[in-house]
């Protein structure tokens, strides 16, 4: 058997998992974005040779950022891998031009380092903390909440004194908002 | 945060994505038609209308900038796409960029040199110059706020191609007031007008549309 065909045995077929999420089920939403993790992980640390796990982990966090608030541009009908790679590649560029690296971060094969083996413990990432702290209190105390596995949705909003309505509009808000300032302060 | 904790948060987010392409037709037809008819409201549309757009010369000045803001803007969609590296459209929208310099400059070698610059300058240059602008610059902002949800590889490059997408059908509008039929005119100054709209879109797409 070769590699690629014990690779896609190995995993949960993605497309698969995103259009499930896509219809609503934040279940396999969740399990989507875990699997992707140690890919993205792996991904990135191979191609951004030279930077700390901690710079890489933020790239990592900065994809799923954008995995989840791009995730309209995914075309259902195609895979969902390659847009996967698309966007961790845009981020990584991103990045290490931001650091004043000029990298040549080749588009074809990026995404052959799969077998890249991702050390399998979670970082802490710096400055992400701080950069909550720059949202409107609310926006970031809801985050926070979020942010602890135990508190669903629904509790978090009773803590806040948030309708169902009002914590979805807040949250996508605040998700956007973050996004902005992870790019501008340019971790 | 660790990356786990940021999961918790981004899957409780469950606001559906937006897809562009509908928006965009929506939205920016309904800004294209407003400030089209502010335009024409303001300056009348062009007398024998109808004589003109049955003459194949003149019916040019509606087919030309319809067709390269049609591919434009259907490239400028589909390079909202992250995982996008060939934009076909864009080349169509260049192929009939070539065409119409290559027939200016069969209609500049076809005048005697005297004439050239007299029939180019017309007499409406500068009105459609800015008219072509003003009808373009509110539709194009309206645009480049929707590909923003988009994720482009290349942010300048979308945002100039849907600048030459709105000029382009701005200057189809335009066509309705204008009654310079001289290729040797509208060649000119309505490609310009789509190119000042252009690099517009160029310049603000670089900023706008990074993600």
């Amino acid at each position: 058997m070769t590699k690629a065909g014990r690779r896609s045995g190995a995993q949960p077929d993605w497309s698969e998992l995103m259009r499930t999420a896509l219809g609503g089920d934040a279940a396999a939403y969740r399990l989507l974005l875990s699997e992707m993790v140690p890919v993205l992980r792996g991904l990135i640390r191979a191609r951004a040779s030279g930077m700390d796990a901690d710079w890489c982990e933020d790239v990592v966090q900065d994809t799923l950022m954008a995995i989840h608030l791009k995730r309209g541009t995914w075309d259902s009908t195609q895979p969902l891998r390659p847009w996967v790679y698309a966007i961790a590649r845009h981020k990584l560029v991103d990045a290490l031009r931001r650091k004043g690296r000029r990298v040549h971060v080749p588009v074809d094969d990026f995404a052959e380092q799969l077998e890249a083996t991702p050390e399998p413990d979670p970082l802490e990432s710096r400055d992400a903390q701080t950069l909550i702290g720059q949202l409107p209190d609310r926006d970031a105390a809801l985050l926070r909440c979020l942010a602890v596995d135990e508190h669903g949705s629904e509790e978090c909003g009773r803590r806040l004194g948030l309708s169902t309505g009002a914590l979805r509009v807040a949250l996508h808000r605040a998700l956007k908002r973050l996004a902005e300032i992870r790019q501008e302060a340019g971790l | 945060m660790r990356t786990e904790q940021l999961i918790s948060i981004i899957s409780a987010d469950d606001t559906a994505p937006r897809q562009i392409g509908p928006r965009l037709v929506g939205w920016g037809g309904l800004s294209l038609l407003a400030c089209g008819a502010v335009a024409i409201a303001l300056r009348g549309v062009r007398p024998h209308l109808v004589q003109a757009m049955a003459d194949p010369v003149a019916l040019m000045k509606w087919a030309l900038p319809l067709g390269v803001g049609a591919v434009a803007l259907i490239a400028s969609l589909t390079l909202s796409r992250p995982q996008t590296r060939r934009v076909p459209a864009a080349w169509v929208a260049a192929g009939l960029g070539l065409v119409a310099v290559f027939w200016l400059v069969l209609a500049i070698l076809g005048t005697p040199p005297d004439r050239v610059w007299p029939i180019m300058r017309g007499q409406t240059a500068l009105t459609c110059l800015m008219t072509v602008t003003g009808i373009s610059v509110p539709t194009l902002a309206v645009v480049l706020v929707l590909l923003r949800d988009g994720a482009s590889p290349a942010p300048a490059y979308s945002g100039a191609l849907a600048g030459l997408g709105v000029g382009g059908l701005a200057a189809f509008i335009y066509a309705f007031r204008c009654d310079q039929d001289q290729p040797l005119f509208f060649l000119t100054w309505y490609g310009l007008g789509m190119i000042i709209s252009m690099v517009i879109g160029g310049l603000a797409g670089r900023r706008l549309l990074r993600w």
